[in-house]
């Protein structure tokens, strides 16, 4: 059972709250010399020109990108899928998303803007499966390694590779 | 930062400015009782709408302003906020949509509408 902080817990059950549920994203890969961070919340100006916001949590800075995020369901029989929604993409993020030959790896964990260095929920490093463009956004499916789907045992006896079985 | 130039005025004309707060709340309805809400964002982005009052070498200056220092009103600048506590207090703010210029009697009227950023 996942374990909130109490703040959370009183954000989630309140009727109004002036709570911030942040969800931050590390993005690495073996072709990138340092990991990508970013935030979907503009908490703090670090820059006007130009104009950037981040998030500072444990020390370090998440760049403000607006993106829309959907968690997975909690089920024990499904694959936990995370759906990110970027918003007014440009000719930039295109090129960088078909030039992966494999996929990146990105951990989100969810931050509260009032404790924003207190993980409130986290995922295991979860991979892009899928990216589709659509309009004026960008749509990316996040997923767990498909254990689920792989066949067990991994070896069977058939016709095929043991004959004289059968 | 860009800032507004000095020699143009500091303050929009009173009459038809209008400011408006971010819209930055999450409003969910429930089937019964009021709707929970919770903010969207640490900061959201308001608006001022408003007016200056020109003369016509002041209208150059400000057209100049626009196209060589805002790259026609594409980059942010600071200007003098409207109900500033502090004196001398200013807003980060860019253009919304592309400025507008009538006749005021023998100046100009210039209409603009101005996101203020977080």
């Amino acid at each position: 059972m996942r374990t909130l902080s109490d703040a959370f817990k009183k954000a989630l059950f309140a009727q109004e709250s002036d709570e911030v549920v942040i969800c931050l994203l590390t993005v690495d890969h073996e072709e990138l010399t340092t990991p990508f961070y970013f935030s979907s919340d503009n908490t703090s100006r670090i820059s006007e020109n130009p104009l950037m916001y981040a998030t500072v949590s444990r020390g370090r800075e998440y760049y403000f990108v607006p993106f829309d995020f959907i968690l997975p369901e909690d089920k024990s029989d499904v694959p936990p899928k995370i759906m990110l929604t970027v918003e007014n993409i440009d000719r930039q993020i295109v090129p960088l998303l078909r030039s992966f030959t494999t996929p990146p790896s990105i951990l989100v964990e969810i931050v509260l803007k009032s404790a924003p260095s207190i993980v409130e929920m986290d995922f295991p490093e979860m991979q892009m499966a899928n990216a589709t463009i659509v309009d004026s956004n960008i749509q990316i499916e996040l997923v767990c390694d498909a254990l689920l789907t792989e066949p067990f045992p991994g070896g069977t006896f058939t016709p095929g590779a043991f004959p004289g079985l059968f | 930062m860009t800032d507004w130039p000095t020699d143009l005025p500091q303050a929009f004309l009173r009459d038809g400015f209008g400011k408006k707060a971010a819209d930055n709340i999450i409003r969910s309805p429930m089937a019964v009782g009021p709707a929970k809400i919770r903010r969207r964002s640490t900061a959201g982005v308001g608006e001022y709408n408003g007016s200056f009052r020109m003369t016509e070498a002041q209208l150059q200056t400000f057209e100049a302003f626009w196209v060589s220092d805002l790259k026609q009103g594409s980059l942010t600048f600071r200007i003098p906020a409207p109900f500033s506590a502090a004196p001398g207090g200013t807003a980060l703010v860019r253009f919304k949509e592309p400025y507008s210029v009538s006749p005021m009697g023998v100046d100009w009227r210039v209409g603009m509408v101005l996101e203020i950023l977080p």
